[in-house]
């Protein structure tokens, strides 16, 4: 029978031997396993200990406590989701970026219907909802009559009413200047109580040449709708109160 | 180490207990009382009591606080248990063919064995033979120290080695 002479401390440190080799984790149980290796008594507990470990690993696990650890119940990623979306903070940030996501979206969507000129467009038709008829000059006569008034008394160069609404009679009419010292020319016709406003078309910042865009371009404000067209550096914005379908005949009726 | 849930009320919570240690914690309690029934019971509350804890005041930050916990309502639910009168146990020391006396053995022996022990020696033997722990992890859950758990574990094999010869009077098969 083979012995092997050991500390106090390391065959304290053998009996507690795990049964596992990887469980063997400081140097000193390594150092007492190793030693007591060689001994017939080690040995012996070493198999009893298997054996033993071998018996507990086979105790069964009843099926109602197999159930707190099966996968349908621990579905991580299915728990995750769900309490992820209750989670009031999320909730918060999740509104607040639909909400984001919203003005976003309306605003893209009012860019793209922008021209150059429109923001200036938006801003008449403001005027155009202040203004009474008594501010104007009574003027009466064709609207298409008025640019040579324009050039003649304010030198207000291709200030001319388009052929669409140059037959429209007029009430009255004056020339002021906007908050950017644009000369504008606002005209009153009797049609529907229409207005027709002539402005400096937008130009480019570096160059200064007048942006240009074709066609007619309706802009909305404050329940008014205007269709603005630009032609020789000057726009022609016909406007009135009311939705954009009262103002398409008159510019369907001119293009046929 | 990966993640465990269990269910409380509607909601689902982690025990950060990886699917490997629930069944040794079943094991454990299986162990420490010898009744399926029993450490079923004692294995359910200890999560139940776990899921409850981490909706309200959340989990403790500590290894192993699984089996503290359970350790703790194993020894509760012995204490109503009639307890055997403490009396000199036989002890022999192990020999080269015990190993096939235990093949012999069903696991409820093992637990009921196990189960009968007195304490602290049933709560080493327990998590020792569980293959889970270290022995200092083991010295720590059963707050022991190092002499008493090799005190203890070695007794607890002289013990066995003695029931095992009662048991099987014959000798181990070859």
């Amino acid at each position: 029978m083979k012995t092997v002479r050991l500390s106090r401390r390391q065959r304290a440190l053998a009996n507690c031997a795990p049964v596992s080799e990887e469980r063997i984790r400081d140097r000193s149980m390594r150092a007492a396993v190793s030693r007591a290796r060689g001994s017939d008594e080690f040995t012996n507990q070493q198999g009893f200990d298997r054996a033993v470990a071998a018996l507990v690993r086979a105790i069964p696990i009843p099926p109602e406590a197999a159930e707190w650890f099966s996968e349908d119940l621990t579905s991580p990623s299915k728990w995750t989701w769900k309490k992820t979306a209750r989670n009031p903070a999320v909730l918060a940030i999740g509104i607040a970026v639909l909400v984001i996501a919203g003005v976003f979206v309306f605003n893209l969507v009012g860019r793209l219907n922008d021209f150059p000129g429109s923001g200036t467009a938006r801003k008449l038709l403001s005027i155009a909802g202040s203004t009474r008829s008594v501010l104007l000059d009574p003027v009466t006569g064709d609207a298409g009559t008025l640019s040579d008034l324009f050039f003649l008394k304010h030198r207000l160069e291709h200030y001319d009413v388009p052929a669409e609404f140059a037959d429209f009679q007029t009430i009255g009419c004056r020339v002021f200047e906007d908050d950017e010292s644009q000369r504008i020319a606002q005209i009153w016709v009797a049609e529907k109580r229409m207005q027709f406003f002539l402005f400096p078309a937008e130009r480019d910042a570096k160059t200064g040449a007048a942006l240009q865009f074709s066609g007619w371009r309706y802009v909305h404000q404050e329940g008014w709708v205007g269709a603005v067209t630009e032609r020789n550096g000057v726009c022609f914005m016909a406007a009135l109160r009311g939705p954009e379908k009262d103002l398409m005949p008159y510019l369907a009726t001119a293009k046929q | 180490m990966e993640s465990r849930h269990v269910t409380f009320g509607d909601s689902k919570i982690s025990v950060s207990a990886p699917k490997q240690n629930l069944a040794q914690l079943y094991r454990f309690c299986f162990l420490m009382l010898g009744d399926s029934g029993k450490a079923q019971e004692v294995f359910q509350t200890t999560l139940r009591e776990a899921a409850r804890r981490a909706a309200n005041e959340g989990l403790p930050n500590e290894r192993f606080w699984l089996f503290r916990d359970a350790r703790w309502r194993c020894l509760e639910a012995s204490e109503t248990d009639l307890q055997a009168e403490p009396l000199e146990i036989e002890e022999q020391e192990i020999t080269a063919g015990t190993a096939s006396q235990i093949e012999r053995l069903e696991p409820i022996q093992l637990a009921i064995w196990i189960s009968a022990a007195p304490e602290p020696q049933r709560t080493a033997l327990a998590f020792f033979y569980l293959d889970e722990f270290d022995h200092r992890e083991i010295a720590d859950l059963a707050e022991l120290k190092l002499s008493e758990l090799s005190r203890l574990l070695a007794g607890g094999r002289r013990q066995f080695q003695a029931w095992l010869d009662a048991t099987f009077p014959e000798g181990p098969t070859v």
